[in-house]
């Protein structure tokens, strides 16, 4: 009896499983079908999802083997599209000082951040495997920290970023423009903390 | 350890973990606070240890679908390594026999061994992390250092090629723990460290709480060679 039912539940809960993982197959599908980036096919579909996970459970373990090309974002403001950009300002949400008790804060919670380390990963990508995607979510969280810190848009309401690689050549430091954003219309801030 | 209190131990571990993780992105816009929301409830009934097993399955193909709302790992090697333990823990529960379960958990100890060793060997294939070059590098202009004061560690080469040898010499040996218990609890304590040194100069915080809710696996595997 005892092996049955454990069996048995073994079973309901490999069968649960599987519904479940086609339930999150399907949603996923459902919503990447729907979104304005991509249009892909079921079969790739799974591929991806596959691509995502299979680092997943053979995880590469490979960090700061070799110090690449760092980018730095920045970002223009313009009143018109035809504007070209030229007052760029970095992107950067690096403290200068950091106290003791910010320090000891930051193991616990740290979110500004990790935002920020996955910025670097976003811009990291728009060069490796660009996607509509990177772009977005560094356009996204650039215009958060743009309403948080209450900028005045009203005059400058269009936003373009370019992706600036900072390495060493020999001694000296190097700087390589990238990527450059097409020009986006900034919308009327929603005041939506971020 | 028994296999059981171990996992019992990587579940309360990983729980607050991925709590520590999805109340960071409470501050996010609307839909990344949508998104977090289910997790944070089932992180708690996992910390609880109620219906464990569903809520590990839960929590997996929750983390699926977070890993492909940000087309990848929002925080790199930290969200590996949680998913890593949360594939092992899900896996585990749907396993007959606790032999199976111990394979599962097994491997999750293996990569444990091989974060520390692959990353190490890397290092010291590199000609640059020989010199300290590497670490420079890394305080001089990356994206890493948590604060601009930070980066004058750069204008010190003695100490961060110290620095480098002894990251490259603790990575490289620490498979070496697994000889005897005294050595284990040691050689994590020693990684403790490194990861609390990592948090502090980097602001890599997540891994502090993903690597240590994989050190119970560890500590079981040990027991496991030892007897």
């Amino acid at each position: 009896m005892v092996p049955y039912f454990f069996v048995s539940t073994s079973l309901a809960k490999l069968r649960f499983a599987g519904c479940l993982i086609n339930i999150s197959i399907f949603t996923i599908g459902f919503n990447w079908r729907h979104s304005n980036y991509r249009n892909s096919t079921k079969i790739s579909m799974v591929l991806t999802t596959l691509k995502l996970l299979i680092p997943v459970f053979i995880p590469s373990w490979q960090f700061f083997n070799k110090i690449a090309p760092s980018p730095r974002i920045e970002f223009s403001l313009m009143a018109t599209v035809e504007e070209q950009s030229c007052q760029w300002q970095e992107f950067c949400l690096r403290p200068k000082q950091l106290s003791i008790t910010s320090i000891l804060k930051s193991i616990f919670y740290n979110p500004r951040w990790n935002e920020s380390l996955f910025i670097t990963t976003c811009a990291e990508r728009l060069i490796t495997n660009p996607t509509e995607q990177a772009s977005q979510e560094i356009i996204q969280r650039i215009k958060s920290d743009l309403e948080q810190r209450q900028v005045d848009l009203s005059k400058t309401p269009y936003l373009q970023f370019r992706l600036v690689f900072v390495s060493r050549q020999g001694s000296e430091l190097q700087e390589d423009i990238l990527y450059i954003s097409e020009i986006q219309k900034l919308e009327e801030p929603n005041h939506e903390p971020s | 350890m028994s296999l059981v209190e171990a996992i019992r131990l990587t579940e309360i571990f990983l729980a607050l973990a991925l709590l520590q993780q999805s109340l960071e992105h409470l501050r996010a816009t609307q839909d990344e606070r949508k998104l977090f929301i289910p997790r944070i409830i089932l992180s708690i009934l996992l910390l609880a240890g109620l219906w464990t097993s569903w809520i590990s399955i839960l929590l997996l193909i929750h983390s699926i679908i977070i890993l492909k709302h940000f087309d990848g790992p929002y925080n790199g090697g930290s969200d590996r390594m949680s998913l890593l333990i949360l594939s092992c823990l899900g896996l585990i529960h749907l396993m007959p026999s606790s032999q199976l379960q111990g394979y599962i958990f097994g491997y999750l100890a293996l990569q444990l061994i091989l974060s520390y060793f692959i990353a190490g060997f890397c290092k010291i294939v590199n000609r640059e992390w020989w010199s300290g070059q590497a670490l420079q590098d890394l305080f001089h202009f990356s994206a890493y250092p948590a604060s601009e004061a930070l980066r004058s560690w750069a204008d010190h080469p003695k100490i961060l090629f110290l620095a480098s040898w002894i990251s490259i010499l603790f990575e490289l040996l620490f498979p070496l723990t697994l000889l005897n218990q005294d050595l284990l609890i040691i050689g994590l304590l020693a990684a403790m460290v490194f990861h609390l040194a990592n948090a502090y100069l980097f602001g890599l915080n997540r891994f502090v709480w993903a690597w240590l809710a994989a050190y119970p696996s560890l500590l079981w595997l040990q027991t496991q060679l030892a007897n």
